[in-house]
């Protein structure tokens, strides 16, 4: 599960121009500091994260780090 | 005493006054110019001695006075729209002692919730930082800092402030969404950072101005506003009366087309606006536009642009696309490089073969 949503986060990274790609990630990863990720490009990792694992993200509130998302999928 | 803030740099009353009587503002701020070139347009060209005089002739005039707001239209084309001053400044409280607020406005200029945030601080000279379009990693600095009061934005703005702040900021006294539907999870996930915040969600557009108000994500329709508002058909109707541009409205009540549920006898949440507009993080914008920039790439045969249901923005743009050479990472490119505004490229973009046209008009996508 982890490798996957890794993947999903670095091809959004990829396809908005972020030139960031996420070699050594880990719980503490922040989304918007660490990754740049903005609103709109959240708002597409809870859709391909939804659509990979049934689950949204930020359904029960505020989401703000990668072991986050971790847990929501669990 | 200060009026504006906008990237860090503060712009006084005095300066507003100097900048309304005379031409060539210091500032190039665009917030600050929208505010001022509305101000001035109201004004009429008048020199006024003190801003207590400027507000003074706002309120005498409210009812005469009018400004337009540039909306996205359900066609491709922009339309504007007649907001009377009066019905902007409806609710606005005026204090009798000097006010120490101040305000985050976390909503785009040009929009009809910032007008109304301009006119309730301007109303009793408090002050304004712009926070739209900050960057979100510098939102602990202006909020420890600047010790922001009064939060008014939507609820996507205030979803990326939470994952930005992680202490507490007891100078909130007061957050204010609309805009977008808010959800009760959010409500309670900002109450550890903003803890002294009172809170209030509004249901308010460019064609009614503020309707409705609760703490949170259901309403009721109020006993002022039961002969003026209903629910039929499972949208809001709103009676004419109320409405900014009451010329334009042939019948007596005009279609909100806002969709609600009940979740009770007596209250009501939105579910989603289906009025021909996509509304993505508080901003209203129209698929037939997109569909026309997209169209304009090389390589693009055909676009069809939808909204899908987003827990953090309200609605998420997408777009199937038909056509040679392109892909997803290429249309975003292309759409950036045209200075398309961020809210209008699709975050979610497939490559399909065909779509199949439906009875009602619509395009269904077959992959």
């Amino acid at each position: 599960m982890k490798e996957k949503v890794i993947e999903i986060i670095n091809s959004i990274l990829r396809e908005n121009d972020l030139e960031m790609s996420v070699e050594e990630i880990n719980d503490s990863t922040k989304l918007t500091d660490d990754l740049g990720l903005d609103s709109f490009n959240l708002a597409q990792l809870t859709v391909e994260i939804e659509s990979e694992f049934g689950v949204d993200i930020f359904e029960n509130g505020v989401i703000s780090t990668v072991g986050e998302i971790f847990n929501q999928l669990k | 005493m200060i009026f504006w803030i906008e990237r860090g740099i503060e712009i006084p009353y005095d300066e507003l006054l100097e900048d309304l009587n005379n031409d060539n503002p210091k500032s190039d701020l665009p917030g600050y110019l929208y505010f001022l070139t509305l101000l001035k347009k109201l004004c009429g060209g008048r020199i006024f001695s003190s801003i207590d005089s400027v507000i003074h002739f706002l309120i005498e005039n409210k009812d005469t006075m009018s400004f337009q707001i540039q909306t996205s239209g359900t066609t491709s084309v922009p339309k504007s729209i007649t907001v009377k001053v009066s019905n902007c400044i409806r609710y606005v409280k005026k204090s009798k002692e000097e006010s120490l607020k101040i305000w985050g406005m976390g909503y785009p200029h040009g929009s009809f919730a910032s007008t109304q945030v301009f006119f309730q601080s301007l109303m009793n000279k408090e002050t304004i930082y712009y926070v739209f379009g900050i960057d979100f990693k510098t939102s602990d600095q202006i909020f420890s800092e600047y010790k922001i009061t009064n939060l008014s934005c939507t609820p996507t703005f205030l979803s990326m402030l939470l994952i930005n702040l992680k202490k507490e900021y007891p100078s909130v006294l007061k957050i204010t969404t609309g805009g977008e539907k808010m959800k009760n999870s959010l409500i309670n996930s900002f109450k550890k950072i903003f803890s002294s915040a009172e809170y209030i969600n509004i249901y308010a557009s460019t064609e009614t101005g503020s309707l409705l108000y609760s703490t949170t994500e259901y309403f009721s329709i109020p006993e002022k506003y039961t002969s003026k508002l209903k629910i039929e058909d499972g949208t809001l109707r709103v009676h004419r009366s109320l409405l900014n541009e009451v010329d334009k409205i042939n019948d007596d009540w005009y279609d909100t087309n806002d969709l609600v549920e009940f979740v009770d006898d007596n209250h009501f949440k939105f579910v989603s606006r289906s009025n021909g507009y996509l509304n993505t993080g508080g901003f209203r914008v129209s698929p037939l536009q997109i569909e026309e920039k997209i169209m304009e790439i090389e390589g693009v045969k055909d676009v069809h642009v939808y909204g899908k249901p987003n827990s953090l923005l309200g609605s998420i743009i997408c777009a199937d696309i038909i056509g040679e050479g392109v892909s997803s990472k290429i249309i975003k490119s292309e759409l950036m490089n045209r200075s398309i505004e961020k809210q209008m490229i699709p975050q979610i973009i497939r490559i399909v073969e065909l779509f199949e046209h439906v009875s009602n008009g619509k395009k269904k996508i077959m992959i």
